[in-house]
């Protein structure tokens, strides 16, 4: 897909885990997984709020366009 | 609710079968000139006509065999159906595929009844009284378009679904 998910970049910067993310955003660790590996069809933006706001990021920081 | 309607549909499907079953070998009395069906088809035949009437009523029982059939394929899905809603995934594209299937069928037992009630007609001329009888309706082709409508509906929703199942 040409929007990446840099989740686990962001993470890796902040050296938190994705449980720690979940437990902190309320989003299941299943779900926050399907979207650091880029297999979700979409996002929510209460879930970007979300992320953006425990990780202290913009959400053009937690996605990216690239052409395939 | 659910229980009583899927054992509704399999006592159904194998009555039907039993008719299906009933209705071919009447065909082949009639065909082998088996006495006690050849004979009957003289009693009510108008004389001279007993040879239209056997192929009148040979043709009747085709059609009822081919409608028995559509019927069973029906039941079938029908039953698909309501696994799928005790399995708690009916909105799958695969019940739009089997409500779009049971439209087709459907569809085939309305054509089957218009050649029916020519053979009725038929008949009516040919036997001593008339004993069958038919009569139009339009039940039948209001059931498929609202089959059409629903497996478009279920078909979309399937696509809705799938959608919101990979929304984080």
């Amino acid at each position: 897909m040409p929007v990446r998910v840099q989740l686990d970049d962001l993470l890796w910067q902040r050296r938190m885990t994705l449980t720690d993310l979940a437990d902190r955003v309320g989003i299941t660790l299943a779900n926050l997984s399907i979207l650091k590996t880029g297999k979700a069809k979409a996002i929510r933006f209460s879930t970007l709020e979300a992320i953006c706001r425990e990780l202290g990021c913009q959400p053009g920081d937690l996605l990216s366009f690239e052409l395939e | 609710m659910l229980r009583a309607t899927r054992l509704s549909i399999v006592v159904l499907t194998f009555a039907n079968w039993v008719a299906i079953a009933f209705f071919t070998l009447t065909v082949l009395c009639v065909l082998l000139d088996v006495p006690l069906a050849a004979d009957r088809v003289k009693r009510v035949a108008l004389p001279g006509n007993a040879d239209t009437l056997k192929q009148i009523v040979v043709t009747i029982l085709l059609i009822g065999i081919t409608t028995s059939v559509a019927v069973d394929r029906i039941f079938r899905q029908i039953l698909c159906i309501l696994d799928s809603v005790v399995a708690g995934q009916p909105f799958v594209s695969a019940n739009g595929s089997r409500l779009r299937a049971m439209a087709w069928y459907l569809l085939v037992i309305q054509i089957l009844d218009t050649g029916f009630a020519f053979a009725i007609r038929t008949i009516n001329h040919l036997v001593n009284h008339a004993p069958f009888g038919w009569g139009p309706s339009a039940t039948g082709w209001i059931a498929i378009l609202l089959l059409f409508v629903l497996a478009h509906v279920f078909t979309q929703g399937a696509a809705m679904q799938d959608e919101l199942e990979g929304t984080v």
